[in-house]
């Protein structure tokens, strides 16, 4: 009797020898999700083989996403159960993952850092620029890009209508206005061949991220993102819907019709473009464009010097994933985020760590000092629920008055009550 | 000889079974494949459904909703627009097209071959070169001047000319479309027919109109309901060069475009799910309508 | 087959008028005439198509060119196609393309063409609840039953897989509609015919009817070639691995690449190099529309 105990402990014990060791032999797999960025795609795959050479219990599945049908793809995955473990996302929709309960917390010490505020200190400007991804003082995410937009000048263009760049570039919306005049061309039937500024008119998120910062430059501010609540019928607004509106139909220089910003600055039609960002740099040269940057004008009578509004790309990490998994998935985007000196040079993404800012190979480049300026001066958009719903519901308040003549005054009473009851829907439950 | 069949009530009706045979495989196909995806779509149209979370059970809350939604009543009389400006004139051409196409003379088999390209990209594409075709100086204007004497045209920004261009475009796009379809059926008319009435003194268009049309009736028919099947779920064209996908002022925000706006942009599944159960009433509604009135007499 | 146009005119012609000079000139004015309007027919329609085709000898920056460049002024000769090669895998993507096409064209041409007769010309039980059903789910907005039919094809097991592809889209409503519609055209006489005969109901089908259906397989064949061949939004959610992507996902890498304006010239250079098959495929079935083909046996 007692050897058949003890040949069946025996066989137990080598059971559970044996199935413990297969299975802390079995990989932890996450599943990283990124958008199609040609540039920084074959560093990302190079970073991935290192990292997964350097921990041979992780493993790795990599997929690229067209940039477009990045919500949709993501969306149809999450509702299904099989999104991704660690996503690239971008700020606009960090408000809407955060409020469903879809982030999990940063876990500071699988990403390399000693805790969260080692993680803050990490970066230049830690505070403004992390703050994209902070919720409640909590930190959910790990910068992959920042951006801010700086004006970008097609030189060739300004000095061929006897303008200097370097002297000439206007501090102010209403210079502005002068000099895109001296810049803009028209052909013998009065249509506009050359523009010297434009806005970017063709996608709604831009009210929030270029019209909403002009407001508050102005001391305004349309969305209250703690509270929920919009301010839109007030003379901040009216300025610069104003503003939009005579560049569109007083003056004439520009409008929703003609070719978008940055497409029409890469084919030397558009003068000045203020909405690119440093990654445009690369696509510029490509273009054969010789250019400059340029901070963002204010106006004359702003109570704030603002830029336009920051926006940034974070890896986050799906909560439902398991909490290895979620570990492994923070050492992942840990490891992905320490070489910014190479995602800046091959791929034109900045990743602000303090120590690449305050190296050499930052300081001597001429435009990143700029853009760093920028990003220090502006906050975030607001981060929202709803974030897209708000921006459709501005975008139909601009096109009313610009493109349906609609009086301004009555727009924006009724643009203040459309978005009040976004907000209102939109708010999450407390 | 004399033939002999069986024609008992039984042997007819055993017969029939052979039909419920040859229709099984695709039903049960449609059965595994979109019975679950469109039960799934009636129920979250029941429910609050933002895509991060499960859906939560609402009743008729999101109906209820709809019914107050500026933006879902503009929908509907955009669709109407564009179901109306893409029917019928494309019913009418895509006709006319095959019968000039179905006359031989020569070179018409590399006519035919060009005249079908514009529906060979996929709409993507079309969409982006109209979109530079239509560029306010661009190529339409340049000439359509010696007309309308005017520098600039905004063909896609203009609140009343831009679902204009959206309804020329598919219509360039689905006028060869439904002229190969035209064609199969042309072609499927005995060419003795067309001859006897010919000889009985009937000229072409008469012919025509006697003959072949009639003839066509279940081509004709087809072409109707499927023709108004797609102008209801008109969504590609517009996402993809309207500005700001539906602008401006909404006046491209078709029923279909609403569906993916609330679904996938707004994080409004539930709502989006809701508008196509009411776009596909109206369909059904329609479609019904059409062919009952054009039903079928068995000859 | 010979090449008469006008036979009955010919005949009417020849009884009239004795000469065959008058008959011969007005062929040439009809040909003349017919010619001239499909021209400018075709020349309308076919001209952004063009424009699409000469985009892709364009360099990037002219695409957008305004006023527009409808000859290349900087022709690139096949450089933009180089390019498409080099930054994607193009033969891949082609491969899949024509892979899911052919077998959806095979499939769904064969099935409907035996629903839609299925449909015209029995009648038993059940059969306009089957065929509205059928329908419907060509009325309902694929964006609301993506969703739901990502997490079933993902329930079999088949998400990121050819199967998972192809097998959603192997059966076509549309076609079973079409089919139902020219099935109708068929005389029943030919049927009862060959019943007389001793043919089994599939014999009919087969021996008969489907070759007479052979113009409705033919234009069936170019559409469902075509909606598998530009389908983009349920290969793009459906795979991630890129060795399953079609050319459609293929091309956005060009048009939504990340952070960056598309370039649009690469762009067209895929989708001019994408609609060649279609085109083959137009231009083979073409003998299928010749007058003529019809119903053997027919007396008037």
């Amino acid at each position: 009797m007692t050897k058949r105990f003890g040949i069946l402990t025996v066989m137990i014990a080598l059971l559970a020898i044996v199935t413990s060791a297969v299975s802390a032999q079995d990989p932890v797999v996450v599943k990283l999700w990124m958008h199609n960025h040609p540039p920084r795609v074959p560093l990302d795959e190079a970073q991935i083989a290192k990292f997964e050479e350097e921990n041979p219990g992780i493993k790795v599945e990599f997929t690229v996403v067209p940039d477009q049908e990045w919500d949709t793809t993501l969306g149809t995955a999450l509702a299904s159960g099989s999104g991704p473990d660690l996503f690239n996302q971008a700020t606009f929709a960090i408000g809407q993952f955060y409020s469903q309960g879809v982030l999990a917390p940063l876990n500071p010490t699988a990403a390399g850092y000693a805790d969260q505020a080692a993680v803050y200190d990490a970066y230049e400007a830690g505070d403004a620029l992390l703050a994209g991804a902070t919720f409640a003082d909590t930190l959910y995410g790990l910068p992959t890009e920042l951006s801010a937009y700086a004006c970008y000048t097609n030189d060739a263009l300004w000095e061929a209508a006897g303008l200097d760049p370097a002297t000439d570039f206007p501090t102010t919306w209403e210079e502005l206005k002068d000099v895109a005049e001296k810049l803009t061309v028209r052909d013998d039937a009065g249509a506009l061949t050359q523009r010297g500024f434009d806005f970017k008119w063709d996608a709604s998120i831009f009210m929030l991220l270029i019209f909403n910062p002009m407001v508050q430059q102005l001391g305004g501010q349309m969305i209250d993102e703690v509270n929920y609540t919009a301010n839109i019928n007030t003379p901040e607004v009216k300025q610069v819907l104003g503003y939009w509106n005579d560049w569109a139909n007083t003056w004439k220089l520009g409008g929703a019709q003609y070719t978008s910003s940055r497409a029409a600055f890469l084919a030397g039609e558009l003068a000045t473009d203020c909405d690119g960002g440093n990654w445009f740099a690369p696509q510029a040269e490509e273009a054969g464009i010789e250019y400059s940057i340029h901070p963002i004008p204010v106006w004359e009578n702003a109570t704030n010097d603002n830029g336009f509004a920051n926006y940034a790309y974070f890896f986050m990490v799906n909560s439902a994933a398991s909490p290895e998994v979620q570990e492994a998935s923070w050492k992942l985007a840990g490891y992905l985020t320490d070489n910014p000196a190479e995602y800046l040079d091959v791929a034109g993404l900045f990743q602000a760590k303090a120590d690449f800012v305050a190296s050499e190979a930052f300081t001597s480049n001429t435009i990143m000092p700029v853009f760093l300026d920028e990003l220090a001066a502006s906050t975030y958009h607001p981060r929202i629920n709803g974030f897209f719903e708000v921006a459709d519901a501005l975008m139909r308040m601009r096109d009313r008055v610009v493109v349906g003549g609609e009086d301004i005054d009555t727009v924006l009473t009724e643009a203040q009550d459309e978005v009040t009851a976004i907000l209102e829907a939109s708010k999450p439950a407390q | 000889m004399a033939v002999r069949t069986v024609k008992g009530s039984s042997y007819i009706a055993r017969r029939q079974y052979w039909g419920l045979a040859f229709v099984l495989p695709t039903v049960i196909f449609f059965a595994i494949f979109f019975l679950f995806p469109i039960l799934s779509g009636i129920y979250y149209s029941f429910t609050d459904f933002t895509l991060l979370k499960p859906p939560v059970f609402v009743g008729l809350q999101n109906y209820q909703d709809l019914l107050k939604d500026r933006l879902f009543l503009k929908s509907i009389s955009v669709t109407l627009g564009f179901v109306a400006g893409t029917t019928i004139p494309a019913w009418i051409l895509s006709l006319a097209a095959a019968v000039l196409f179905f006359q031989k003379f020569k070179g018409r088999e590399i006519l035919k071959v060009f005249f079908f390209a514009p529906v060979l990209p996929s709409l993507i594409v079309v969409a982006i070169v109209w979109k530079i075709l239509l560029h306010p100086s661009g190529v339409l204007t340049t000439v359509l001047r010696p007309l309308t004497g005017a520098g600039e045209i905004n063909w896609l920004d203009n609140p009343a000319l831009s679902p204009i261009s959206m309804i020329i475009i598919t219509n360039w796009t689905i006028i060869p479309f439904y002229m190969l379809i035209w064609l199969a059926g042309l072609t499927g008319i005995p060419t003795d027919l067309r001859e006897a009435a010919l000889v009985d003194g009937a000229n072409r268009l008469q012919s025509f109109l006697r003959v072949e049309l009639p003839l066509l009736r279940p081509t004709a028919v087809f072409i109707a309901a499927i023709s108004t099947i797609n102008a209801f779920q008109g969504f590609t064209l517009q996402y993809a060069i309207s500005p700001g996908k539906g602008g401006p002022i909404d006046v491209n925000t078709t029923m279909s475009l609403l569906v993916w706006k609330y679904g996938f942009q707004f994080y409004r599944m539930g709502d989006a799910s809701a508008v196509s159960m009411v776009l596909f009433a109206m369909i059904m509604i329609v479609i019904a309508v059409q062919l009952w009135l054009t039903r079928q007499n068995q000859y | 087959m010979t090449d008469q146009t006008y036979p009955a005119l010919a005949t009417a012609n020849r009884n009239t008028s004795p000469t065959n000079a008058s008959v011969k000139t007005q062929r040439l004015a009809n040909q003349i005439m017919l010619f001239a309007i499909a021209l400018v027919v075709t020349i309308v329609f076919a001209f952004p198509i063009y424009f699409m085709v000469s985009s892709s000898f364009k360099a990037e920056n002219e695409v957008l060119a305004s006023p527009v460049h409808i000859i290349p002024e900087d022709f690139q000769g096949i450089a933009q196609f180089q390019k498409a090669f080099e930054t994607v895998p193009l033969g891949r993507y082609f491969f899949n393309s024509f892979l899911t096409a052919g077998i959806d064209v095979v499939v769904t041409v064969f099935f409907s063409a035996l629903a839609g007769f299925g449909f015209a010309k029995y009648d038993f039980r059940g059969r306009r609840i089957f065929f509205f059903f059928i329908l419907t789910t060509m009325t309902i907005p694929f964006q609301v039953l993506l969703v739901p039919l990502f997490i079933e094809v993902r329930s079999f097991g088949w998400d990121d897989s050819y199967a998972g592809l192809i097998v959603p889209g192997i059966m076509n409503a549309f076609g079973v509609f079409m089919m139902r519609q020219f099935a109708y055209g068929i005389p029943d006489e030919l049927m009862d015919a060959a019943r007389i005969d001793g043919a089994s109901e599939f014999r009919i089908f087969w021996r008969i009817v489907f070759p007479l259906l052979a113009p409705a397989s033919a234009s069936l064949s170019i559409i469902i070639f075509l909606w598998s061949w530009n389908n983009f939004l349920w290969p793009l959610i459906v795979i991630k691995n890129q060795d399953l992507a079609p050319i459609q996902v293929g091309i956005t890498a060009f048009t939504q690449a990340h952070s960056a304006e598309p370039q649009w010239a690469v762009a067209m250079a895929v989708s001019t190099l994408a609609t060649l098959p279609v085109a083959f495929l137009f231009i083979f079935f073409q003998r299928y529309f010749i007058e003529g083909m019809t119903m053997g046996g027919v007396k008037g």
